[in-house]
């Protein structure tokens, strides 16, 4: 383990009791994700391995849960197909804040790659996370074979999948030359994934980002997940309860809305964006008979409850340009 | 010999049963509750109250409200346990005052009152860690739960039942006359009644989103109400952010009353006082602050498993 990375990443990233709770929401994420495999909602035979010990969750989250894996797999498959279908480029997906997802492999196994695909996250999640891919001969296998590990553990780089860490914070000044030194272009059509990362970061340092984004490629698109709505009194909760364990919804403020999320793109001049909450994603974008597969894998006695949660979280699907390529992706509908 | 005021005297203070004692309870209410007919006739004044769920510091703050059972009458509308960190308490303490003051507080079964509910919403995984890995205690409770009655009539007037109403039960003898000793079915009336909702939307029944029950609109509730002769429906089993819900020309009510429910949802509660003159008047309360520190402090349950992180 490369200890003197660390301390220069401690050092530069101020870690603290606040970075180790957010940090600690790659296992949380992990666990309601292997929760709902394991209960059969979702496809994911590879997270089981990040997940010790299993526990269960209760149904309305495993039911959120699926509709969260469903929005980020249909955007990702569409992104992929949308490629092959449209344009000569090979294409880029980007996850920030990737923590222990497993999207890459479960692409990999059916046969979908975009030509590359680079995970960010702080190096202590990376090592991680790099460890239990090198334990697991399933998870290995479905590495590109010229993977090599790299940052003393921290790191894995080949030609078409990078698990790198870093600073979301210093994006610009650590994460972009790290993500250009592993072969990122900024031609190439681009897909970035944030499911609960910009929302724990100041809106000062996750605009950032976005301008960056905007600035440096011009082919982008972008799904995030996050919360929204804090001013009701279930928001109110939320961000109390979290609060008292150390996890502060930094971003929520700035965009509260489902029109702010969108705003966040559009304002920037890019040519798209829709949002839509997990309630609704679920009752329009759930095909019937999905959601009668669901009931009968567990009794949902919580609608209301339900509602009120996913009414809380937000999908937006942003993309820069007009191109053919992008408007192929349609993926809240 | 069980000592029933002992046992409330520990249980007030938070504290549970032992194994021995919650089967002692249990047998000895069942005797009394298998003498209790399917549908209770009660007399004003009592409070009514909604879901709890576990939520044990809330129920003590209903009775700081509402006043100690048994100076005040109480009806509750069943969902005891599941969802809330203190089924174990809530119940205990629940079961051992009908033990004590049969007369004075009425319990009806909610649809968690059940095997198949409790194993997956959170009382049978309560119980085992509780009492050191031994289901004993659940299978006490959940045999209870078969003798709880359904419906409580007060005054002849308002009819009170945990979830609704079903197509299968146009007079409320036709409720009298089921056999209700089992857990609760899949489907026909007795499942119904305890998960049903209404809608005012809809006229007629419709297919219910929770896969048990149906939903009802305003012209089966004024139909029941007319056949019976009686005035109002009380029920619980819907969360309402205001702590209740009246609905239908004033002809039915939902009292909730368990507040900011799982710990999550910012919700107020109610309690509904009944008077002697049948007026009825809701009571609106806030979590108490036990409930409130629950989730926010180590080794609870925490936040991960109650939002997406």
């Amino acid at each position: 383990m490369d200890l003197g990375r660390f301390t220069e990443s401690q050092r530069a990233g101020g870690a603290s009791n606040a970075d180790h709770a957010v940090q600690g929401t790659s296992n949380d994420a992990a666990v309601s994700r292997e929760s709902a495999a394991r209960l059969g909602y979702i496809a994911d035979p590879y997270i089981r391995h990040f997940v010790k010990p299993a526990q269960r969750r209760a149904p309305l989250i495993n039911r959120g849960t699926f509709c969260r894996f469903h929005g980020v797999q249909n955007t990702l498959c569409q992104f992929i197909q949308a490629l092959g279908a449209t344009t000569q480029a090979s294409g880029q997906i980007v996850v920030l804040g990737a923590g222990f997802d497993t999207s890459f492999f479960i692409l990999e196994k059916e046969g979908l790659s975009a030509g590359k695909y680079f995970e960010i996250d702080f190096a202590e999640i990376t090592a991680k996370k790099a460890a239990t891919i090198y334990r697991h001969p399933d998870l290995k296998s479905l590495l590109p074979s010229d993977t090599q590990v790299a940052m003393g553990g921290s790191e894995l780089h080949s030609s078409r999948y990078s698990l790198l860490s870093g600073d979301l914070r210093q994006f610009q000044s650590h994460v972009v030359p790290k993500l250009i030194e592993r072969g990122f272009d900024p031609n190439e059509p681009t897909l970035f994934l944030s499911e609960c990362v910009l929302i724990y970061l100041d809106p000062e340092h996750s605009d950032h980002i976005i301008d960056w984004i905007t600035l440096s490629v011009p082919n982008a698109a972008i799904l995030t997940y996050e919360q929204i709505r804090p001013d009701d009194r279930f928001g109110q909760m939320m961000i109390d309860n979290l609060r008292a364990r150390q996890l502060e919804l930094r971003g929520l403020h700035a965009y509260p809305t489902l029109e702010s999320t969108s705003q966040r793109f559009l304002s920037r001049g890019w040519h798209s964006s829709t949002a839509v909450d997990l309630a609704a994603y679920h009752d329009r974008c759930i095909d019937e008979g999905e959601r009668k597969r669901l009931a009968k894998l567990e009794f949902l006695d919580e609608w209301e409850e339900f509602t009120l949660l996913a009414q809380h979280y937000a999908f937006t699907f942003a993309y820069s340009r007009d191109t053919d390529l992008f408007q192929m992706l349609c993926p809240l509908k | 010999m069980l000592d029933v005021d002992n046992c409330l005297e520990r249980l007030y203070s938070g504290k549970i049963l032992t194994e021995a004692e919650v089967g002692q309870v249990c047998y000895s209410l069942r005797l009394l509750l298998a003498d209790e007919a399917n549908v209770v006739a009660i007399d004003a004044p009592v409070t009514v109250i909604g879901d709890v769920h576990g939520q044990f510091f809330d129920l003590l703050e209903i009775f700081s409200i509402g006043g100690p059972c048994p100076d005040t009458n109480y009806l509750f509308l069943g969902d005891y346990v599941d969802r809330g960190h203190h089924s174990v308490e809530t119940i205990s303490l629940l079961a051992c005052l009908k033990l004590r003051y049969p007369r004075r507080i009425h319990l009806l079964r909610g649809n968690h009152e059940s095997r198949n509910i409790t194993k997956t919403y959170g009382f049978y995984a309560e119980c085992m860690q509780k009492y050191q890995g031994s289901a004993a205690v659940w299978r006490e409770f959940t045999d209870l739960f078969d003798y709880l009655t359904l419906a409580v009539t007060i005054d002849d007037s308002i009819f009170c039942v945990h979830g609704g109403l079903s197509p299968s039960i146009q007079h409320v003898d036709q409720l009298r006359v089921l056999d209700r000793f089992e857990e609760i079915p899949h489907e026909g009336a007795l499942a119904d009644i305890l998960w049903s909702d209404p809608d005012a939307e809809i006229k007629t029944f419709g297919r219910s989103q929770r896969g048990a029950g149906y939903t009802f609109g305003g012209d089966i509730v004024d139909r029941f109400l007319q056949i019976n002769g009686l005035s109002h429906i009380l029920r619980a089993h819907q969360l309402c952010m205001e702590g209740y819900l009246v609905q239908f020309n004033d002809r039915l009510s939902t009292v909730w009353s368990a507040p900011n429910y799982c710990y999550r949802c910012g919700n107020v509660a109610s309690l509904l006082n009944v008077d002697p003159y049948l007026k009825r008047d809701f009571i609106t309360f806030d979590a108490a602050p036990e409930s409130i520190a629950i989730v926010r402090q180590p080794p609870a349950p925490a936040p991960e498993a109650m939002y997406f992180l």
